[in-house]
């Protein structure tokens, strides 16, 4: 089981407290999207993904990134026992969509680099690490179901 | 994946504003990857402290810095022109080459703290190129 301190519960705690989950699901995903070019295979019914611009113009894919976001809730509410609390959305992603599970880590890498934008010099070392370690901990969870 | 002509003038240009503080985000980049990835800290054991504010991070951060600023200047070729630092991180230092992505998130993470607005998902994707460019070039004498 993973153990959190106070000051990791409070990190992460405090950085949804005050996220915009459209503004950073959006630009999380399409940064992803654009980044690491081979996740738009997810998509394909997502409309139109031609270039860098018509991906940060879709809507859809603004909508599935809070979509996402919002998922991470779940992980917050549950923080000891992010494991089970993922089980099904797990399943999912590996019976039903088939994605890859090193994709989790790329989308975990984009969130990281947004949330680093948005909190500037807030983004502390301390922060980036409690942060990580979330999101690690999530994508070990989503990946769990795979094998 | 290599380098279009845009990615090296995106590289070159975002240099160009980072070479003055190339000290300061090489320590910030290190301490980051030292923190978040406790594996990473093997390679300097013989360090007396591995806390970001520490000398010998500063140090190192600036020479590794100095290394990618050199990188930049050999983009045309990249595996001739980090020969020598490839044979040193291979038979020397030793250095698992899988470290070389951990260290390069924690660029881009310094870069978008720096360039909040700059660093958009084009410019990230020229530089993430670069990077993986230079891991590889790193890596050629491995084996």
């Amino acid at each position: 089981m993973v153990e959190w301190t106070d000051s990791e519960r409070a990190i992460i705690n405090d950085i949804f407290a005050t996220l915009d989950y459209e503004e950073i699901g959006r630009k999380s995903l399409t940064r992803c999207l654009i980044v690491y070019p081979w996740t738009q295979r997810y998509f394909g019914a997502f409309g139109n993904l031609y270039n860098a611009a018509t991906i940060m113009a879709n809507p859809l894919i603004a909508a599935h990134g809070t979509k996402i976001l919002h998922g991470l809730d779940r992980a917050l509410k549950n923080m000891d026992d992010i494991k089970n609390t993922y089980a099904e959305l797990s399943l999912l992603h590996s019976d039903k969509l088939h994605v890859d599970p090193d994709n989790f880590r790329l989308l975990a890498d984009c969130l990281t680099v947004v949330i680093a934008a948005k909190m500037g010099a807030a983004f502390t070392v301390d922060t980036q690490v409690a942060w990580q370690k979330f999101l690690s901990v999530v994508v070990s969870a989503l990946g769990r179901q795979y094998h | 994946m290599s380098l279009t002509p845009k990615d090296k003038a995106t590289v070159k240009l975002f240099w160009g504003r980072m070479s003055g503080k190339a000290e300061l985000i090489g320590a910030d980049a290190l301490s980051r990857m030292l923190a978040v990835y406790p594996q990473t800290k093997i390679y300097f054991s013989h360090w007396k402290s591995l806390s970001p504010g520490s000398s010998e991070v500063k140090k190192h951060g600036k020479t590794i810095m100095m290394g990618i600023g050199d990188a930049v200047t050999k983009m045309e070729d990249l595996e001739r022109g980090l020969l020598t630092l490839s044979e040193l991180h291979a038979f020397k230092l030793r250095v698992d080459p899988t470290n070389f992505k951990l260290l390069s998130l924690n660029i881009l993470v310094v870069m978008a703290i720096m360039f909040p607005e700059d660093f958009t998902p084009m410019a990230h994707l020229a530089v993430d190129k670069f990077l993986c460019a230079l891991a590889l070039a790193l890596s050629e004498k491995y084996r």
